[in-house]
């Protein structure tokens, strides 16, 4: 399997630093996730106006270059370019690093949206609220490797967990 | 005031003729670090081709297509451009350290020679004259030529689904895989547009710069000058420095001689390495 063939089985990657195409426009940049097999015109559209909806600052920038919008913006396009891929996984890194907070809760809403659709959303992330807020089940890492799991919802009743490993 | 217009012709003329040459070059650098070497070759063996062509069909358009064709086949079927290969032997930096050259130099030039025989046609020449001659007009008609060819090659990769394939895969690569992009596939098509860009650049050019097993040299050291001028990898740079740089020399040739207005287009590199080494026509660093 070649590293490209992983978009094809429906994984999708956001990375740390989000590694927009800064070079490219914004509707450029969703256009990679765009042209590939099986993707008729009108699911394009369709595919675009979903992102728009969420992200409606993305339409105003949409012939933009990547590297001209702000932090909060590329995270957004960051997101909304793996959701082109229509993937059944989206691998989410530490998307709220380095947001200011009105970011953060758009970050958030676009996690359960994401996942009332049915996308499985693999996240990493230093946000302990956050995290058990979009969350089903968590892993609490330290230094590489797994020390606890549970379901969040079992972690937000009884915090004794997170002040253990995480001291807040 | 006519020499200025001649001298201004010739520029553009010569500009478009060097923005060919350093157009699939600065391709092939700007997506792989690759510093192709044997573009000039390639550059060579499309004006031995396209001339074997003219000479048997006598058909300008057959031979530059056959030219392009068969040279795009060749560049890109080259084995050392293996993708796997490259990423294993890629340093973590950013900076080039692949130089590719197509075999040695003059095995490649002896394969020309064979069957066409060597003829050095470049036999007085215009270059040394001390007035410039006047503008044929199929001079003229091969820089428009050119021009549209690389209108065309702009276009395709603004607005087609393969260009920007092409430049996500330029800025990053890693992410252009994550995102589906047959990034192997990327380098095999540019390799060959690379290759076909050379190859028609030899055919347009040879009848005036004559087609010998050599002229890939000299177009590829002045073509390597643009491409740093304009910002390595960067397609509208290279084109608008041929064009600075062709000028320049063009206008030089006014005070001093044409051989001496060759200088120039080093005082214009080193000048570019001292103050800005990112290139000139680069965009906005972001």
């Amino acid at each position: 399997m070649p590293p490209h063939g992983l978009a094809g089985l429906g994984i999708a990657w956001v990375p740390e630093e989000r590694r927009i195409f800064r070079l490219l426009t914004v509707l450029e940049n969703l256009r990679t996730g765009l042209d590939r097999p099986g993707v008729t015109p009108a699911r394009r559209e369709g595919l675009l106006e979903k992102v728009y909806a969420y992200f409606p600052i993305l339409r105003e920038r949409r012939n933009q270059a990547g590297g001209t919008l702000s932090g909060g913006e590329q995270q957004m396009l960051a997101i909304a370019r793996a959701m082109m891929l229509e993937p059944k996984i989206i691998l989410l890194d530490e998307p709220t690093e380095g947001l200011m907070p009105r970011m953060v809760g758009q970050i958030q809403e676009i996690v359960h949206a994401l996942h009332r659709e049915g996308v499985a959303i693999l996240l990493v992330e230093q946000n302990v609220p956050l995290t058990l807020d979009a969350a089903e089940r968590v892993y609490i890492m330290e230094k590489g490797a797994v020390r606890h799991h549970a379901s969040a919802a079992e972690l937000r009743a009884d915090q004794r967990v997170i002040h253990e490993y995480l001291g807040v | 005031m006519d020499q200025i217009i001649i001298q201004t012709l010739h520029g553009l003329v010569n500009g478009m003729v060097l923005a060919m040459v350093a157009s699939g070059l600065t391709l092939i650098f700007g997506i792989m670090d690759i510093v192709n070497f044997a573009h000039g070759d390639l550059l060579m063996l499309g004006a031995f081709v396209g001339a074997s062509v003219l000479g048997v069909t006598g058909n300008y358009w057959l031979a530059l297509l056959v030219a392009a064709v068969v040279i795009a086949v060749l560049g890109a079927r080259s084995p050392d451009h293996d993708a796997a290969a490259l990423d294993r032997t890629r340093p973590a930096d950013d900076h080039p350290r692949h130089v590719r050259r197509l075999a040695r130099d003059p095995e490649v030039r002896a394969l020309a020679v064979g069957p066409v025989g060597a003829t050095d046609q470049r036999a007085g020449s215009g270059r040394l004259r001390a007035v410039p001659p006047p503008i044929p007009w199929y001079r003229i008609a091969t820089a428009v030529l050119a021009g549209l060819i690389i209108t065309g090659l702009w276009l395709f990769l603004k607005y087609g689904k393969y260009g920007i394939w092409i430049r996500a895969t330029t800025q990053d690569r890693v992410m252009a895989q994550a995102m589906g992009i047959p990034v192997p596939l990327v380098y095999t098509g540019v390799f060959a547009i690379g290759s076909a860009m050379a190859a028609a650049s030899g055919v347009l050019f040879g009848p005036f710069a004559g087609v010998t097993q050599t002229m890939g040299f000299d177009f590829t050291l002045r073509a390597f000058i643009v491409v740093v001028v304009g910002g390595m990898g960067n397609l509208g740079g290279s084109i608008l420095a041929s064009i600075f740089v062709s000028l320049l020399e063009s206008y030089a040739a006014i005070v001093v001689s044409p051989a001496q207005a060759v200088i120039v287009s080093f005082i214009v590199l080193v000048l570019t390495m001292l103050f800005r080494p990112t290139g000139l026509f680069v965009p906005t660093p972001k």
